[in-house]
């Protein structure tokens, strides 16, 4: 009965502090949404963005399951798209940010340790371009605007290691929180 | 940052120049009779015929939302609109085919399409 108790409030703790954890990168990923929102857009290419929240997206990726991930990501996106979005940036992000989720925690698998998180965020800044393009395409029916892939995946690089720089930062500060250690 | 990701950088990186210059070569082929496309949500709403000499203008208008498209000296290009982020504006002026300036607030594309040329042989037979 005692330990019954103690594990069940054991428990109940892990997964307060999950909750904790999944909010605060979710509320990260919203105002670095918000943030790349305000900056002049420095690309001529539609489609082409910084992509600020795929930081939060890998660190989810790199200390979280992929379940708990994948809630970032979605919950992130929807509250981005309400709280100051439209119907059209919503299709835009969420096709990015699931494509770039995808992509990134698929390369963080099979190439875990060939391969460090500047590779995964260009992969993830690849993916994500891609995924903002091919909705841009269906929104405004015209096959032509894929003639701007190859310079969006030029464009992925730098994004990709800036994001990826600015990560492995991230991350090495939310380590010291030990989410990954004992209750993943 | 390893060896491996100096390798797919380079992939990513070489991947898209390829098709870059490409695409390029593929536009800059031979081709004549080419008129300008202006589309809204894929559905064309005005198509203008042009050459060196074109020098027009038009205004798509759908009472929100207005892009004013310009073709002079052979070229077509967006020289204003009420979008946000302005990036059909800033678009280089285009002149081949399937050269493409896209305004995706208003869901606005203009596009050029030629045919392939097939004057020549013929004409100068029946001369």
């Amino acid at each position: 009965m005692a330990i019954n108790e103690k594990t069940g409030t054991k428990s109940n703790t892990n997964k307060t502090r999950i909750l904790v954890f999944i909010s605060v990168l979710v509320a990260q990923g919203m105002i670095l949404s918000f943030i790349e929102s305000m900056l002049p857009i420095p690309f001529i290419a539609p489609g082409a963005k910084l992509g600020l929240a795929n930081i939060i997206t890998l660190s989810a990726i790199y200390l979280l399951t992929f379940k708990q991930a994948t809630a970032v990501v979605l919950l992130r996106v929807i509250l981005t798209a309400a709280t100051f979005g439209s119907l059209s940036s919503f299709l835009y992000s969420f096709s990015g940010g699931v494509l770039s989720l995808l992509v990134m925690a698929a390369v963080l698998k099979v190439f875990k340790g060939e391969i460090s998180l500047i590779g995964v965020s260009v992969m993830g800044a690849v993916a994500h371009n891609l995924g903002q393009l091919f909705v841009a395409a269906l929104i405004i029916r015209n096959i032509l605007i894929l003639t701007y892939l190859p310079i969006l995946l030029i464009v992925a690089v730098p994004t990709g290691i800036f994001v990826g720089v600015v990560a492995r930062i991230l991350i090495k500060y939310l380590e010291r929180i030990n989410i990954n250690r004992s209750y993943r | 940052m390893k060896k491996n990701d100096i390798i797919l950088m380079v992939i990513v990186l070489l991947i898209g120049s390829v098709a870059f210059f490409g695409m390029k070569v593929v536009q800059n082929a031979n081709k004549s009779s080419s008129e300008v496309l202006i589309k809204h949500e894929g559905v064309v709403i005005k198509t203008i015929p042009f050459d060196e000499t074109t020098d027009e203008t038009f205004t798509f208008n759908d009472g929100e939302h207005y892009n004013l498209i310009v073709i002079k000296d052979g070229k077509a290009f967006v020289q204003e609109a009420d979008c946000r982020d302005q990036i059909c504006v800033k678009t280089n002026p285009i002149a081949l085919n399937g050269e493409i300036i896209v305004c995706l607030p208003n869901k606005i594309t203009v596009e050029v399409f030629s045919e392939e040329k097939q004057d020549g042989g013929l004409d100068s037979i029946a001369d």
